[in-house]
């Protein structure tokens, strides 16, 4: 279905090309996951089968990409149309009409196809992704999920024998990437489209693979059968880093297959003393830095309050996950808590940080009363969209900018900060130019110059790869380790079962749920991290953690899973 | 208002007078009155000229009494105009006499709707001639605001005209229209027929120039003859006396008066008299009642079918 | 528009909302009238309307407009902006007053004057213009009924929006203006999301104790949000291109250029046939042929054009005799009052110097009335479902 022969991509600014020689065939009908790290090429990967790569991006390709018989040399993305179907990220991006329906007769159009056929396949399209009761929505009205059902039933109704999808549940909340999955291993297993899919939360898509492209950074791409390439990748979901430790064979992919295997892994943890997945967190002598009483948001026009009589709590040292489906109030919570957002009623009483003490508590303010400058040196926040915050043209200019607003006496300047955070960028750069994790440490570091005791992040794992989470999880663990209160708000429970001492669940702008993280996640079907499922009822959350647990018990994980493993 | 109070006020001199007087403006509210032709001289009076040659009529003349501007020598002793919807009374788009159709304004409705100025190619172009000269000066202001001087010609012709004014000039002379004697003949003024509107006094405030320079004769006004051997014209018109092809329905008649070497003899030059407005009839409001109803039903009748709609969905 | 699924009709609360719609209108099939009818029809009748200065026939026509979008208006969001073509229409009327009392244009010793403005003397090489001065109430009034014409013929053009769906009406384009089309969707639905990225922006300045006012801080904003919009577009540009957009029909090099000289005549055409048209003193033949071979080399240009993009429309509408109806409707209305004929042309521009009642015509009346008749026999409209507010 899609040949690449020995196939070179050559972008006009960098030195290296960002594919090398890559050889490889994908057949009719195959779901193939592409691996790798952020900025590998896996992009220019997927957008060389239709022909983005070069004909739109530009740079230089040599050997050849042929799909279904086309060579994309000669054939534009326009005239690839009827054979590859594109979803990126963000389905906003991509919309060009606004209601559901006429959305999905887009692409029929271009194709000039029979208005008769146009109006049976639209039907069936809805009927497929379950999008029937939408069908007059706009689309802006739709919910992420939703949104991202529409843009692959538009690409679907061209009939297109390759679906290629580009990471298309980075922008979307667990329950709504549930949802878009179950759609494609859906067209995969009752349509036989071939599937390329790139995507960051392996452990969702990894057992419906029949092939996985790893991209190692090298320009390569190694392909083969998901068991025996994640043996030795970089990057692996937990249920196959969890199977590696313990040298399953075959490696499991999924859940089930994985808590088949780990039966007498589990009998040898039971008893054994569950070490922490987290560094210990000295409680009881941190003072409470934020505290925040019957918090509630009611924007204008809108008769449900966005955040209802919220009591949030928080002290120093200790990393707090803010989870919760979307639109249940986390932005609304943490922008009203940094004192720039809404806030209808309650109150907020933010310790400045290093007055901590005795006597900490007179000191107190509301950052919602106080002019800007003063609630940034007591909540630092870092938005959403971190880079609406950069407007300069180079790091160096936004550093020297972050340091000249803050004006904190004797604190570390931005860059300094930055150098801990994230080392080695450089300031000539341009802040759009970054990765998303750069950008996210420049935001952090520009924050963190006003030296607040408080900092919030929201949903700062967007499009964030795995070594990208495990860094920002350092970096959160170093500024609890300072004695400030981290405020994380996510949909990604891995990243918080690494991450989070304490998680707080939201719905409808209620705390529907409160306390340390083991508690509230490992009870949670929704929630709960791939480890916690594999061994429960055992309240692990971590492989590094089972590993421990193991230690502790006086056996090696492996040695323990040798034997089961019937090798 | 000063303006209806001193409406039907017969001697417009004297109304005049009486205006500034109790007025006591500044700039005192000129009010020209219509003459006969025989009162303007070659040193007073400003000599009106029409060209209704467009609808097969004659060129008219009459003469008014200076200060006065354009538009009131336009709009006296049964002369009216009409300006355009877009630019107010002050552009001037049709033209009327009561005594020529029985006061119809020329263009017509049908010809010209006078809502937006009026092309280029068909408009009343301005026309002066200064005392003793015999060349036409194409108007650089609006009639509102042309200062007529004593003795001088003004000229309206319709048709059209270009920038730079070299076409459509007017083809008869200023000398064949301007008064020739030096002395008023004839009746000085017209006794005001009843209804006439003379010019009133502008409100306060209108820049009409300098107030008047020199009392206006106050004579005994006789009845203007209005048969054809009128008295003594003095200097009569050097041109031969072109016979009229169709008689004019103008209620004096100068029969010496001719263009000399105009491209279209057969134009005549007719005196009109000083004479009543055109009787102004306001209408009736019924229609307008009428159309009330009829908004009101059909309006209605959407609102009513929106509201039904509303409340169902 | 589709016929209603049983899981939305339910949702309209009853089997139909058939109480709304008087006796005839039971019984007719709601459907979508074509776009394209609605624009013959309110553009006929803003002909019309710039051929009269009669305010009675203008407040009739105000009425039928009323009348035509009640019966025939959805509750669509693009159908609730007539109020907003109000508002403009009474200003401009507003505006044109206004401007009259001030730049004076001359009071005439009959008018009724009514009050006077401090009058400011202007230099003589500017005589021209007049500032300040008496007015009059003949000046107000035909500044009014000047302003109302164009009033009406704006509300004539808001009616239009209001009746038919402005992206459906852009699909009607012809195929070599596709383009034109797309560009005014993507920017339409493209707006709302600026808006909220400078909304985004602004509360994020904040964040950095930037300032949020000023033109200092109109950088901060400014920066990341077109930066922002840069790359959206390029993405939108990505996802159009891989979805077929553009794609090449059968044009080959030559059919483009000749396109290309059929359209630069055409046009040229249309501009001289048009100036000779309105300026009398050019030679005949630039007035009406020019202006008709200009039209021929367009429609020319365009269909040839047209076929160098294959496309085709989901769900297109139908022109039946509805269709028919409601243009001709328009059309008639308009023609009538161009003919003059049964009605003295003078009464549809009613003197104000002096000031007299206008009449009503009887022939000009019946055709303004006869252009509401698109109001029952346009076939009812679908009822729209009303969107959920987003809780957000």
């Amino acid at each position: 279905m899609i040949t690449f022969d020995h196939v070179t991509v050559q972008y006009d600014d960098t030195v290296e090309p960002v594919l090398t020689d890559v050889d490889l065939t994908v057949e009719e009908g195959e779901l193939c996951l592409v691996v790798g790290h952020t900025g590998v090429g896996k992009s220019t990967l997927l957008g060389a089968v239709n022909g983005l790569v070069p004909h739109f991006t530009g740079g230089t390709l040599y050997g050849t990409v042929t799909v279904d018989g086309r060579d994309t040399a000669g054939h534009p993305p326009r005239e690839l149309a009827d054979v590859v179907g594109v979803v990126g990220q963000d389905p906003l991006d991509g919309f060009v009409t606004d209601t559901v329906e006429e959305e999905l007769a887009y692409a029929m159009e271009q194709l000039a196809v029979p208005p008769a056929t146009m109006r049976k396949r639209v039907e069936e399209t809805l009927d497929l992704l379950g999008l029937a009761d939408l069908r007059h929505r706009s689309l802006h009205e739709l919910s992420g999920g939703q949104q991202q059902r529409v843009a692959i039933g538009s690409v679907l109704t061209a009939h297109p024998r390759v679906l290629v999808l580009d990471e298309p549940t980075s922008a979307l909340d667990p329950t709504a990437a549930e949802e878009v999955l179950a759609a494609i291993t859906r067209l995969v297993h009752d349509l036989g489209v071939t599937v390329l899919l790139a995507e960051h939360r392996l452990e969702r898509v990894v057992q419906y693979a029949d092939r996985v492209l790893h991209l190692p950074g090298d320009g390569h791409v190694v392909s083969g059968p998901p068991a025996e390439i994640f043996r030795t990748t970089t990057i692996a979901p937990p249920v196959v880093e969890l199977g590696r430790r313990a040298d399953w064979t075959p490696l499991p992919l999924s859940v089930r297959d994985a808590r088949r295997a780990a039966a007498p892994l589990r009998t040898r943890l039971t008893g054994a003393p569950i070490p922490s997945a987290r560094p210990p967190v000295p409680s009881a002598g941190q003072p409470r830095l934020l505290d925040a009483h019957g918090v509630s948001v009611r924007y204008r026009g809108q008769a449900v309050p966005a955040v209802r009589e919220a009591d949030v709590e928080l002290r120093g040292g200790e990393t707090t996950a803010l989870m919760g489906r979307n639109g249940s109030g986390k932005s609304s919570l943490l922008w009203a808590l940094q004192g720039s957002g809404a806030r209808t009623d309650g109150t907020v009483r933010v310790v400045p940080w290093g007055a901590a003490g005795a006597g900490a508590a007179k000191g107190s303010r509301d950052p919602g009363d106080v002019s800007a400058t003063e609630a940034r040196r007591l909540v630092g926040l870092v938005p959403q969209t971190p880079t609406d915050l950069l407007y300069l043209e180079s790091v160096r200019q936004e550093l020297a900018q972050a340091d000249a607003e803050s004006a904190v006496e004797g604190g570390p300047p931005a860059r300094e900060i930055l150098d801990r955070l994230a080392p080695g960028i450089d300031g000539a750069t341009h802040p759009r130019d970054l990765s998303e994790g750069q950008k996210l440490a420049l935001v952090l570091a520009i924050q963190l110059a006003a030296a607040p005791g408080v900092v919030l992040l929201d949903e700062p794992t967007r499009g964030l790869d795995y070594r990208a989470k495990a860094q920002l999880t350092a970096i959160l663990d170093g500024l609890a380790a300072e004695g400030r209160a981290v405020v994380v708000s996510t949909h990604d429970v891995e990243f918080v079962a690494r991450t989070a001492d304490r998680v707080v669940v939201m719905a409808e702008g209620e705390i529907v749920a409160d306390g340390p993280a083991a508690d509230v996640i490992v009870a949670s079907p929704v929630f709960a991290p791939q480890v916690a499922k594999v061994l429960a009822p055992l309240p692990y959350l971590t492989v590094e953690q089972a590993s421990e647990g193991l230690a502790a018990a006086g056996t090696a994980l492996g040695v323990a899973a040798d034997g089961s493993g019937g090798r | 208002m000063i303006a209806r109070i001193l409406r039907g006020s017969a001697g417009a001199a004297g109304a005049l007078a009486l205006a500034v007087g109790t007025l006591g403006v500044a700039t005192g509210p000129a009010a020209a009155a219509p003459q006969p032709m025989g009162q303007c001289t070659t040193r007073s009076g400003a000599v009106l000229a029409v060209d209704f040659s467009d609808w097969g009529g004659p060129i008219m003349r009459s003469c008014g009494t200076t200060p006065t501007t354009g538009y009131e020598l336009l709009n006296q002793g049964g002369w009216r105009t009409t300006g355009t919807g877009h630019d107010g009374p002050a552009f001037i788009c049709r033209i009327g006499y009561s005594g020529y159709k029985g006061g119809k304004q020329f263009p017509t409705a049908g010809q010209d709707d006078c809502v937006l100025t009026p092309p280029a190619t068909a408009y009343w172009s301005y026309w002066h001639a200064d005392p003793g000269a015999n060349t036409w000066q194409y108007s650089q202001l609006g009639a509102m605001l042309y200062k007529p001087k004593p003795g001088s010609v003004d000229l309206w012709i319709f048709g059209g005209t270009n920038i730079e004014g070299t076409k459509g000039r007017p083809t008869i002379s200023p000398n064949q229209l301007r008064a020739h004697n030096s002395r008023p003949t004839g009746g000085s003024r017209p006794r005001t027929p009843d209804g006439t509107k003379t010019a009133k006094p502008l409100p306060p405030g209108t820049d009409t120039g300098p107030a008047p320079e020199r009392p206006v004769t106050e004579r005994p006004a006789p009845k203007p003859k209005r048969d054809k051997d009128k008295p003594k014209r003095k200097p009569k018109a050097k041109s031969s006396p072109s016979p009229s092809k169709k008689p004019s329905a103008s209620p004096s008649t100068s029969p010496g008066t001719g263009a000399k070497a105009a491209p279209r003899p057969s134009t005549k030059v007719v005196d009109a008299a000083p004479a009543a407005d055109a009787a102004h009839d306001p209408g009736s409001w019924a229609p307008a009642v009428l159309t009330g109803a009829l908004v009101l039903f059909v309006g209605g009748a959407g609102v009513y079918a929106a509201r039904r709609r509303r409340r169902a969905e | 528009m589709p016929p209603r699924t049983a899981a939305a009709r339910t949702s309209v609360g009853g089997p139909l909302p058939s109480g709304a719609l008087t006796g005839a209108d039971e019984r007719r099939l709601p459907r979508t009238l074509h776009p394209l009818a609605w624009w013959i029809w309110a553009l006929a009748l803003a002909t019309a309307v710039s051929r009269t200065n009669n305010p009675l026939l203008l407040f009739l026509v105000l009425a039928v407009l009323g009348y035509v979008i009640g019966m025939r208006r959805t509750e669509a969001p693009w159908a609730r902006g007539f109020k907003y073509y109000l508002y403009l229409a009474l200003s401009v009327v507003a505006i044109r007053v206004v401007f009259r009392a001030i730049f004076a244009s001359g009071v005439t010793p009959h008018d009724h004057f009514l009050f006077s403005l401090p009058h400011i003397p202007t230099p003589d090489w500017y005589a021209g213009i007049q500032l300040g001065g008496p007015v009059s109430l003949e000046a107000l009034l035909s500044a009014a009924v000047d302003g109302l014409r164009l009033a009406c013929m704006l509300c004539c053009v808001g009616a239009a929006n209001t009746l038919a769906n402005p992206k459906r009406a852009l699909r009607i384009l012809p195929g070599a203006l596709y383009e034109l089309g797309v560009a005014v969707t993507v920017s339409i639905s493209v707006a709302p999301q600026l808006v909220q990225s400078v909304q985004r922006v602004h509360r994020a300045r904040r964040l950095r104790a930037g300032r949020t006012k000023g033109l200092r801080a109109l950088r901060g904003i400014v920066v990341p949000v077109l930066e922002d919009a840069l790359e959206r577009s390029l993405r939108l540009a990505a996802a159009m291109d891989s979805r077929g957009y553009g794609r090449a029909g059968r044009a080959t090099k030559t059919s483009r250029r000749l396109t290309g000289a059929l359209m630069l005549l055409g046009m040229c055409g249309l501009c001289a046939g048009a100036y000779g048209l309105l300026d009398a003193s050019t030679p005949k033949f630039l007035g009406l042929p020019a202006l008709a071979v200009g039209a021929l080399l367009c429609v020319a240009g365009l269909r040839l054009g047209g076929r160098r993009i294959t496309r085709t429309a989901y769900r297109p509408d139908p022109w039946r005799f509805e269709e028919w109806a409601v243009a001709a409707c328009g059309v008639l209305s308009a023609t009538l009052l161009f003919t003059n004929v049964g009605f003295d042309a003078a009464e549809l521009n009613p003197s104000i110097y002096p000031l007299s009642w206008p009449t009503l015509p009887l022939v000009p009346t019946a055709a303004i009335l006869l252009a509401g008749a698109a109001g029952f026999l346009a076939p009812p409209p679908l009822p729209v479902k009303r969107p959920e507010k987003a809780a957000k």
